[in-house]
């Protein structure tokens, strides 16, 4: 398992954001769904070794978060967008990607063609020298996903990574889930649930903190029928189980 | 979603409504708040103890409104502004705001007014502490307006100057940088009205030297060089917030096109902006202009000839305090004195049971303005009076008695030195300072140590080889003061009634004294 | 398109992007430090930072050469102390970073980034203002700065550990106040003629205590800074 939650709590002052979540997960792509404020960005920023829990055991990657030399290296590994990436608009797309594999320490050797390779899957090859400031949303999410991508992680978490990116650009980027998937555990945050019918292996879905189902994306359509809210099946399904867990108890 | 028939929208607020709110919004998320305790330590330890120390008097102890506290308040207001100013460029939510309803410069005008009302509310705030001080201690007079004037117009000049520098350059060094920028101008401009020939820039300083104690209090402090600081900062005001208006940089359309557009008759707003723009260069440079017209009046202050109203050179009447000494002798002071009455009373006391009545000796002693003193008189270890007049009156000034930290003791000892030295040694035909002979030193500190008080200072301070040759040619007249204070009282004065006059023209030898 | 397809395509199109992307930094393994350092050290702004530093220097050569202040004695640190002042806070800005939570979750050369950008920055403004100083120094003629590079060195470290610690406290853009609000202190106790070890830049520069406190502010702020790195705000601010 390449991630291990035992427990898992986080609290912003009286605020409990994460509350006692376990949660094991392997390769393959796990999305996560829920409303606003359930969690899910603090649970990703946990996973991403930035902000610790408040209590619960975390083991990323077989090892553990909190130990210094077992956390580099877990960062070595690892990829991360979140939902707002910061960006120096002087940086060429190159650059900027390059940067972040020289921190990830992506052997000095292999940079370039990382480098290369990372811009080349977010399609973005036609604007390698083009600087940050000069490009739409759409293109600096793509940058966005390149820096986590590109050092080849074993675990990448992805916060809101379609927002902004059109139609073509999310088939497409859901096709590259699907790849790094078979090899990498992918934890993606979003709102969209046809990104999680299309890219993800297994679904969670948080509500106040708790997950409160995890399951195949079919359970979820199915948990949805007879269910009169949403336009599409795993809206409904989305949607009837916010309600039954709301009404105080359906267990994930 | 259904559209509804006769769209029922809330009514919208009125403008002076919405304005507020702005407004409040703004004042409540002020990064100048962070600033506050600091600047009330520096406020206690710096103006607020000054002026505890200095003599209770309205114009001196106001003088720390511009002296300390402004100069205090000048880095912390440019930074803050600046920040403030660089807000949409550093978040980058030019475009955002763009959108709105509301100009740019509206807009700009409230998160000005912002981080200013935080910043007047502090400077107010300590002169309200300053001078409630100062009105629970001082005798006569009332609060000076023009300093508070000044140093309102002057930090909302250095305030919107640094907001349009931050609004124009949003970077992120912009905040400091303008804060030392502009700390570093008023220091060089202090600097400059120090120096003697400051020019118009040391003028237009508000920080300047500490006035006289008596400023203000015999004559009329000229309000000159207060009206053309006005006018400048006022200036600085207007053109830094037109250019606001004006700038493409800050959502302006720049010179030509709101020129244009003025002309044309719309984009009001731009048209404002424009002559507001005008209007404060205008100021400013004519403020400037003045400043660089100053001189020194009559009275010794500094006053700009085209705005100088002479009326401000008559002497403003009073009705002084007397007590009396001994005898007849009484002291009289400026009723702006009154709390030092008792001391001049005590120091004045000893001294003039020994020479009242003598032939020559003052029949009273009265506080003058200072400059209408000899200018020798008010020399350094010379004396702060003179014996003139027919009866014969000490007129003495208070300036280098109260010397701004006014000591009790120091106090004392320079009131008897200054009339002591007056009665024997005289400044009669003089044109310069004189210490006296051998034989009036002697007699003169003899006096002054009959009555516990120091010699007179003849020899400067300090370790160096003049103040060390004075005071090796002193050893002699120390020995014979020493003598003549150890006589009886009635031997010194019956000695004194017969030799008063030929010591004081000088053919008493050192040998003499007994 | 399938994913088998996705990845053919990918894996091409990483192929080809190689030959179409001209080598950036290619060259030995040894120039991937200097790279690194050189892309941090533009994403902090530290050539705009050099400038500014340089242009302190330029001030400083001006109000020596022009005799800007008149202040003897004591008085004549007040205007320096204020340059020193804003180099610190030119120095305190640069930490901060751009790029927020992602940057932290990597490997392990950020703190040495750090650690070396805050001294070579410090650096940087010695030599800056003591060559300013310098360029204006002639004796005959009364210019000279009274605390020579020894206070400028102190002053310099001191008030730059107290922009790193605030750097750590309140985030790097608004890390500027420590440095300013310590000069004003330090300045006021120049005038006042206070003399605490603390307000170390009111005492002589060749003042042993004044040292020790300084270097001690500068080791703390260092050594937080290297560690912690800027406070950053969820969304990387």
């Amino acid at each position: 398992m390449n991630i291990e939650l035992t427990n898992v709590t986080r609290s912003f002052g009286r605020n409990r954001a994460v509350d006692g979540v376990s949660l094991e997960v392997g390769a393959g792509v796990l999305g996560v769904l829920g409303p606003n404020g359930a969690g899910k960005t603090s649970l990703l920023r946990m996973l991403a070794t930035v902000l610790p829990p408040s209590s619960g055991e975390i083991r990323l990657l077989g090892r553990d978060p909190k130990n210094t030399a077992q956390r580099r290296e877990i960062r070595r590994r690892l990829g991360y967008l979140p939902q707002n990436l910061g960006y120096y608009p002087a940086f060429t797309v190159v650059e900027f990607v390059e940067y972040f594999a020289l921190l990830k320490e992506v052997p000095s050797g292999r940079v370039h063609k990382a480098v290369a390779e990372a811009v080349e899957r977010v399609d973005l090859g036609g604007r390698a020298k083009a600087r940050l400031r000069t490009l739409s949303g759409g293109m600096l999410r793509r940058v966005g996903i390149a820096q986590a991508i590109v050092n080849n992680p074993d675990l990448l978490l992805l916060d809101e990574p379609t927002a902004g990116l059109d139609p073509e650009q999310r088939v497409g980027f859901r096709a590259l889930l699907r790849d790094l998937g078979r090899t990498a555990t992918v934890v993606v945050s979003t709102h969209l649930v046809e990104d999680v019918g299309a890219a993800c292996s297994e679904v969670a879905l948080m509500d106040a903190g708790r997950i409160v189902f995890r399951g195949l994306p079919a359970e979820l359509v199915a948990r949805g029928e007879g269910h009169g809210v949403g336009d599409a099946p795993l809206e409904r399904g989305y949607s009837a189980v916010l309600q039954a867990a709301r009404k105080g108890g359906v267990a994930a | 979603m259904t559209a509804v028939a006769g769209d029922a929208r809330p009514a919208r607020p009125g403008p002076s409504l919405l304005a507020a709110r702005i407004l409040r919004m703004e004042i409540r998320h002020s990064a100048f708040v962070w600033s506050i305790p600091l600047l009330a330590v520096l406020f206690i330890y710096d103006p607020f103890r000054t002026a505890s120390g200095y003599p209770d008097l309205w114009t001196v102890r106001a003088s720390v409104v511009l002296n300390k506290f402004w100069p205090d308040c000048v880095p912390f207001t440019a930074a803050f502004s600046a920040w403030a100013g660089s807000r949409e460029g550093r978040r980058k939510v030019g475009d955002l705001l763009g959108t709105t309803a509301r100009p740019a410069w509206t807009r700009q005008m409230f998160s000005l007014l912002g981080t200013l009302a935080w910043v007047l509310a502090v400077f107010l705030a300590g002169i309200v502490v300053i001078y409630v001080r100062t009105a629970q201690v001082a005798t006569w007079g009332g609060p000076p307006i023009w300093p508070v004037v000044v140093g309102l117009v002057a930090l909302t000049g250095v305030s919107s100057f640094a907001f349009t520098l931050g609004a124009l350059f949003p970077g992120r060094f912009t905040a400091p940088i303008v804060a030392v920028g502009l700390t570093v101008l008023a220091l060089v401009a202090f600097r400059q009205s120090v120096d003697a020939s400051g020019g118009p820039i040391g003028t237009l300083s508000p920080d300047s030297l500490v006035p006289p104690n008596d400023a203000g209090v015999f004559y009329p402090m000229a309000p000159d060089v207060w009206i053309v600081q006005v006018m400048f900062y006022a200036g600085v005001v207007l053109a830094a917030t037109g250019l606001l208006g004006l700038s493409p940089r800050t959502g302006g359309v720049g010179w030509r096109r709101a020129l244009d557009a003025a002309s044309a008759g719309g984009m009001r707003l731009r048209a404002i902006a424009t002559t507001v723009f005008a209007v404060g260069i205008a100021l400013a440079v004519t403020g400037f202009g003045l400043a660089g017209t100053a001189r020194t009046s009559v009275t010794g202050e500094i006053e700009i000839p085209a705005l100088h109203d002479s009326a401000s050179d008559k002497p403003i009447a009073y009705t002084p305090v007397c007590a009396h000494v001994s005898g007849s002798f009484q002291v009289c002071l400026h009723p702006a004195y009154k709390n030092y009455l008792s001391q001049a009373v005590n120091s004045f006391r000893p001294v003039m049971a020994e020479l009242a009545g003598l032939p020559g000796a003052p029949v009273r002693a009265t506080e003058v303005a200072s400059l209408t003193l000899p200018a020798f008189v008010l020399q350094d270890n010379v004396g702060d009076g003179e014996v003139t007049g027919t009866p014969p009156v000490y007129k003495f000034g208070m300036n280098n008695a109260l010397a701004l930290a006014p000591d009790a003791t120091q106090l004392q000892d320079g009131f008897r030195q200054d009339i002591v030295h007056a009665v024997i040694v005289g400044s009669t035909g003089q044109l310069t300072a004189s210490v006296g002979t051998p034989a009036q030193q002697a007699v003169v500190d003899g006096l002054l140590k009959a009555a516990g008080s120091q010699p007179y200072p003849v020899c400067g301070p300090g370790d160096n080889p003049n103040a060390n040759r004075c005071r090796r040619q002193q050893v002699p007249v120390t020995a014979a003061a020493g003598r003549f204070a150890a006589l009886p009282a009635a031997t010194r004065r019956a000695w004194l009634a017969a030799n008063l006059a030929a010591l004081k023209a000088g053919r008493i030898t050192l040998a003499q004294v007994p | 398109m399938s994913a088998a397809d996705s990845a053919a395509v990918a894996s091409s199109a990483g192929v080809n992007g190689a030959h179409r992307l001209a080598p950036s930094a290619a060259g030995p393994a040894r120039l991937a430090g200097a790279r690194l350092t050189s892309l941090h050290l533009r994403s902090r702004r530290v050539p705009s930072a050099l400038v500014a530093l340089a242009a302190c220097g330029v001030v400083l050569w001006a109000a020596l050469r022009y005799h800007w202040w008149l202040g003897t004695g004591p008085s004549a640190a007040e205007l320096p102390m204020l340059i020193e002042g804003c180099t610190a806070g030119i120095i305190a800005v640069t930490t901060h970073s751009p790029f927020g939570e992602p940057e932290r979750a990597t490997g392990r050369w950020l703190p040495f980034l750090r650690l070396s950008m805050a001294l070579a920055l410090c650096g940087a403004a010695i030599g800056l203002l003591a060559l300013g100083a310098a360029a204006a120094y002639n004796p005959h003629a009364g210019v000279y700065l009274a605390s020579g590079i020894l206070g400028i060195a102190e002053n310099v470290m001191g008030f730059a550990g107290v922009g790193l610690i605030f750097s750590v406290v309140t985030g790097g853009l608004t890390a500027w106040a420590g440095p300013l609000g310590f000069t004003a202190i330090c300045q006021f106790a120049l005038i006042a003629n206070y003399s605490e070890p603390l307000t170390w830049a009111a005492r002589p520069a060749t003042d042993r205590g004044g040292w020790i406190a300084a270097m001690v502010v500068f080791a703390i702020g260092l050594a937080a800074f290297t560690i912690r790195g800027p406070r950053l705000r969820p969304s990387g601010e």
